[in-house]
C-alpha cells in the first residue's frame, strides 16, 4: 500500500476537519427558524393591512396556548373570544366586516397570560 | 435527513467545482506536476487562483453580454478547466530540482502541525457555533448582492456605491446559481471560514519559503491560527461578513508569495529566468485578483510594495544597476507583460471596480477627517493585535534587522509589511492616509505573527529542536524562559479570543425580524415603500433579501451619530419619518419617498405612531411593530 505523503496527510486532515465542522454548522444554522430554539415569542397581524378588514392572525411560538382576544372600538369592547393555539401553530380569526365602525380606532387586543399585544386600524369614512 | 444529505453533497461538490477546480487546472497548465510547487502549496494556491479565475470568467461574460446563469457559470468554469487541462497535456514540462526537503517534516513537527490545525478549527468553530446565524449587517449587505447577481444574471453595479467590490460577491453568486444555496444558511460563513483558514496556510507556506526554517513556519500556525483566532480580522470577520477583508487577507500573502518566488534568484540561483518570469506573471495575476476583491487591502498592498521596493534597492545599493537590470529582465518579458497588460485591459475597459469609477481613492488620501482616523496609540495597537504578539513581533523585527539578508526579498517584504502598517495605523498623517485606523491596525496581525514566530525560534532555536532523532535539549534556564514566554503568549492569545465569546441568545430576535419581513412581502406592491430602523432591530440588514427590490429597499434609519456627522452630510428623511412622523418635514418626506410601511422596535419607537390617526398598527411581536400610513 502506497504510503501517504505528509502533504497529502495535512491536506486530508484539513479537509476532513473542514467537512466535519461545516456540516455541524449547517446542522444548526436553521435554529432561529426552529420552534425548539427560537421560542418564547408570538405575533399578531391583520390579514389585509391596507383595507378595513379586521380579520387577524395569531402565530404562537411560546409554551402557552390559551389566547384571549377582544375587539374594541375606541376602547369600548364589541366582541371577544378565546383561541387555543399550540406551539408552532397559526390561527386566523375572522371578523365580520360590519363590526368596523367609522371614525373609530378598531383595536384587536390579545392576551396570553400576562402578555398583551394589540393591533389597530383607524377606520375613516 | 435525506434532503439534508442531498443538499450538503450538492453544496460541497459545487464548492469544490467553483473554489478549487479552476485554480488547480490553471496550476497544472502552468507548472504541470513539477516539484517546483509542493503538494501543500498547490492545494492552497488552487483556491486563490480559483477565486481569481472565476472572477475573470464572469468579467468576460459581462464584457461579452452573456447572461450569468447556472448553465453559463457551469460551462464557463468547465471549459476554462478543460482548456487548462488540454494545455497541460499538450505541453512538455522540464523537470525541476527536488524542492521537497523544505516540506518534509519530522514526525514531531508533523504531529505539531496537525495539532495546531485541529486547534485552529476547534477554536474558530466554537465561536462560530454561536454566531453562524444571519444577523451581521455586513453579511446581509454582501449576501444581498450575491443573491442579486444570481437572480438578475449579471454582475451588480452597486447603484454607484464604492464600498462594494465585485470580487466579494462573484464566488458566492456562482455557488448560489449552481447549488441553490440559501444565503440565510451557514453557507456564507462556511465559505468565509474556509478562506480564513486558507489564509493561515498561505502565511505558513510564505514563511517557510522565506525563512527556510520549518519551526518558524509551524509557529506561525500557532501565532496566526490558534492564538487570537477569534478577534478581528479572523473568526469575528468571518461571522461578521467582512467578506472583502477576509478574502484580501488570503490574496495578500499569496501575492507576496509569488513576488518572493519571482525574485528568489537574488538570494539563490535555484530558479531559471523562465520560472522567475512565470512566478512574476502569477504575482501580477494575484495582485489583480486582490484589486478586484478588496480596495482597502489593495491600497495597503500598494504602500507595502512601495516601501519594500525602496528598502530593497537601498539595501542593495552597491549592486543597484545589476539589481534593476535583473528585475527589468523579468518584468519586460512577454509573459509578464501579457498578464500585466491583460489585467489592465480588464481593469479599465472590461469591468472596472466601483471604487475606481467613483474616485473613492480621493476620499482615502488626505489629512484624517475624523477622530477615528488620526491613528492608534500603542495601547490601542496592543489590544488590537495582542500584547504578546506585538511584543514578540517587535523583537522579531529587531532580530531580522540584526541578521538581515539583503538579497532575500522575503525579509524585505516582511519588514515592509510590518513597518508600513504600523506607520499607517499609528501615524497616518505622515502618509496622508484618511482611513479608519483600527481597520488598518488589524492588518498588523499577520506580519507580526510571522516576526513573532521568527523571534521565538531564533532565540530558542539552537536549544530547542523538534527534528527527527533530536530530543528537546534546552538547558534549565532556557527551558524556563521558553515556558514562561509560551505561557504568556498562550494566555494572552487564548483569553483574547475568550473575551470575544458572547453568550447571547439572538435566535428568537432573528426569528421575529424574519417573520415580520415574511408577513410584509405578500402585502406590498411596486408602489409601496418600506422604512425600517437599523438601531434597534436585530438582523435588519437581512430584511432586504426577503424583498429583493434593490439595496435601498427598505429605506433605513441609520445610526443616529451618522446624521450628525459634519464630514458626511446626509438626508434626514429616514430619521424624521420615524422620530417625528407628524412633523412638516416628515410629511414632505413621506410624500417624496412614498413610504407607507414602517418597521420599528416597539420598545423604543411606538408612542409617536400610536397617538396619530393616520398610522395603523398592523403587525406586532415583541421586537417589531409594523405601521401602515393611510393616505389622507
Amino acid at each position: 500500500m502506497k504510503k501517504i505523503s505528509q502533504a497529502n496527510l495535512i491536506i486530508f486532515f484539513f479537509v476532513a476537519l473542514f467537512l466535519v465542522g461545516s456540516i455541524y454548522l449547517f446542522s444548526i444554522d436553521q435554529r432561529y427558524d426552529s420552534h425548539k430554539y427560537a421560542k418564547g415569542w408570538w405575533s399578531l397581524s391583520f390579514d389585509n393591512p391596507k383595507t378595513n378588514d379586521l380579520s387577524f392572525e395569531i402565530e404562537n411560538f411560546t409554551s402557552k396556548s390559551d389566547f384571549h382576544w377582544e375587539l374594541l372600538a375606541d376602547n369600548a369592547q364589541i366582541s371577544e373570544g378565546d383561541a387555543s393555539i399550540g406551539h408552532g401553530k397559526t390561527q386566523e380569526i375572522k371578523i365580520d366586516a360590519d363590526k368596523a365602525q367609522s371614525d373609530k380606532r378598531m383595536i384587536i387586543r390579545i392576551s396570553l397570560g400576562t402578555d398583551t399585544k394589540e393591533i389597530y386600524k383607524n377606520i375613516s369614512n | 435527513m435525506f434532503n439534508f444529505l442531498i443538499s450538503q453533497t450538492l453544496f460541497y461538490t459545487v464548492s469544490l467545482f467553483v473554489l478549487f477546480v479552476p485554480g488547480y487546472f490553471l496550476l497544472l497548465a502552468i507548472f504541470g506536476k513539477r516539484r517546483i510547487l509542493s503538494g501543500l502549496e498547490r492545494f492552497v494556491i488552487s483556491f486563490g487562483f480559483s477565486i481569481i479565475s472565476v472572477d475573470f470568467i464572469n468579467f468576460s461574460f459581462s464584457g461579452l453580454h452573456i447572461p450569468i446563469t447556472r448553465l453559463s457559470t457551469f460551462l464557463g468554469i468547465a471549459i476554462f478547466s478543460l482548456v487548462c487541462f488540454a494545455i497541460y497535456r499538450f505541453r512538455r514540462f522540464a523537470d525541476s530540482p527536488d524542492d521537497g526537503r523544505l516540506f518534509n517534516f519530522s514526525k514531531n513537527q508533523l504531529i505539531l502541525i496537525l495539532i495546531l490545525i485541529f486547534l485552529m478549527f476547534f477554536i474558530k468553530l466554537s465561536y462560530l457555533t454561536g454566531t453562524v446565524f444571519p444577523t451581521a449587517t455586513d453579511m446581509g449587505h454582501h449576501m444581498f448582492w450575491s443573491e442579486w447577481m444570481a437572480d438578475n444574471h449579471k454582475l451588480p453595479t452597486y447603484d454607484g456605491m464604492p464600498d462594494f467590490i465585485i470580487g466579494e460577491h462573484i464566488i458566492f453568486g456562482a455557488i448560489i446559481l449552481l447549488s441553490n444555496a440559501d444565503v440565510t444558511s451557514a453557507f456564507p460563513v462556511v465559505v468565509l471560514l474556509l478562506i480564513d483558514l486558507l489564509s493561515i496556510l498561505a502565511i505558513f507556506i510564505l514563511t517557510l519559503r522565506i525563512f527556510k526554517q520549518k519551526n518558524v513556519a509551524i509557529m506561525t500556525l500557532l501565532f496566526s491560527g490558534v492564538l487570537y483566532a477569534v478577534t478581528s480580522p479572523q473568526a469575528k470577520f468571518v461571522s461578521g461578513g467582512v467578506v472583502g477583508n477576509v478574502m484580501g487577507n488570503f490574496l495578500l500573502p499569496l501575492s507576496f508569495y509569488f513576488y518572493y518566488r519571482a525574485f528568489e534568484f537574488f538570494e539563490n540561483g535555484t530558479l531559471t529566468t523562465n520560472e522567475s518570469r512565470t512566478f512574476l506573471a502569477l504575482a501580477f495575476f494575484s495582485t489583480f485578483g486582490l484589486f478586484y476583491t478588496h480596495h482597502l487591502t489593495a491600497f495597503i498592498f500598494l504602500f507595502i510594495s512601495f516601501l519594500a521596493i525602496v528598502l530593497f534597492l537601498i539595501l542593495n545599493f552597491s549592486k543597484l544597476k545589476e539589481t534593476i537590470e535583473a528585475a527589468l529582465k523579468l518584468i519586460l518579458s512577454p509573459r509578464v507583460m501579457a498578464v500585466f497588460i491583460g489585467g489592465l485591459v480588464f481593469f479599465f475597459f472590461i469591468f472596472t471596480p466601483n471604487y475606481i469609477k467613483t474616485s473613492a481613492v480621493n476620499t482615502v488620501v488626505g489629512a484624517p477627517s475624523k477622530g477615528t482616523r488620526v491613528g492608534l496609540s500603542i495601547a490601542n495597537l496592543r489590544s488590537s493585535v495582542g500584547e504578546a504578539r506585538l511584543a514578540l513581533g517587535f523583537v522579531g523585527l529587531l532580530i531580522l534587522a540584526w541578521g538581515y539578508k539583503r538579497r532575500n526579498l522575503g525579509y524585505t517584504i516582511i519588514s515592509a509589511w510590518a513597518v508600513m502598517i504600523f506607520i499607517m495605523s499609528t501615524e497616518p498623517h505622515l502618509l496622508f492616509v484618511n482611513l479608519p485606523s483600527n481597520r488598518i491596525g488589524n492588518y498588523l496581525s499577520y506580519p507580526i505573527a510571522i516576526l513573532g514566530s521568527y523571534a521565538l525560534c531564533f532565540v530558542f532555536g539552537s536549544r530547542f529542536r523538534l527534528e527527527k532523532n533530536e530530543r528537546i535539549v534546552p538547558n534549565s534556564l532556557v527551558r524556563l524562559s521558553l515556558a514562561a514566554i509560551l505561557v504568556f503568549v498562550l494566555v494572552n492569545g487564548i483569553s483574547d479570543s475568550a473575551l470575544a465569546f458572547k453568550n447571547s441568545n439572538k435566535l428568537s430576535l432573528i426569528a421575529q425580524t424574519f417573520d415580520s419581513s415574511q408577513y410584509l412581502v405578500p402585502h406590498i406592491t411596486n408602489s409601496d415603500m418600506v422604512l425600517k430602523d437599523h438601531n434597534y432591530i436585530t438582523a435588519d440588514s437581512w430584511i432586504k433579501i426577503f424583498f429583493m427590490r434593490g439595496f435601498k429597499f427598505p429605506l433605513s434609519r441609520g445610526y443616529f451619530k451618522r446624521y450628525n456627522d459634519p464630514t458626511k452630510p446626509r438626508e434626514m428623511c429616514t430619521l424624521d419619518m420615524i422620530a417625528s412622523p407628524n412633523s412638516p418635514d416628515a410629511e414632505k418626506c413621506f410624500a417624496g419617498t412614498n413610504t407607507n410601511f414602517i418597521m420599528v422596535n416597539p420598545q423604543y419607537d411606538s408612542a409617536q405612531f400610536q397617538k396619530l390617526k393616520n398610522f395603523n398598527q398592523i403587525y406586532s411581536n415583541s421586537e417589531i411593530n409594523i405601521y401602515y400610513r393611510v393616505k389622507q
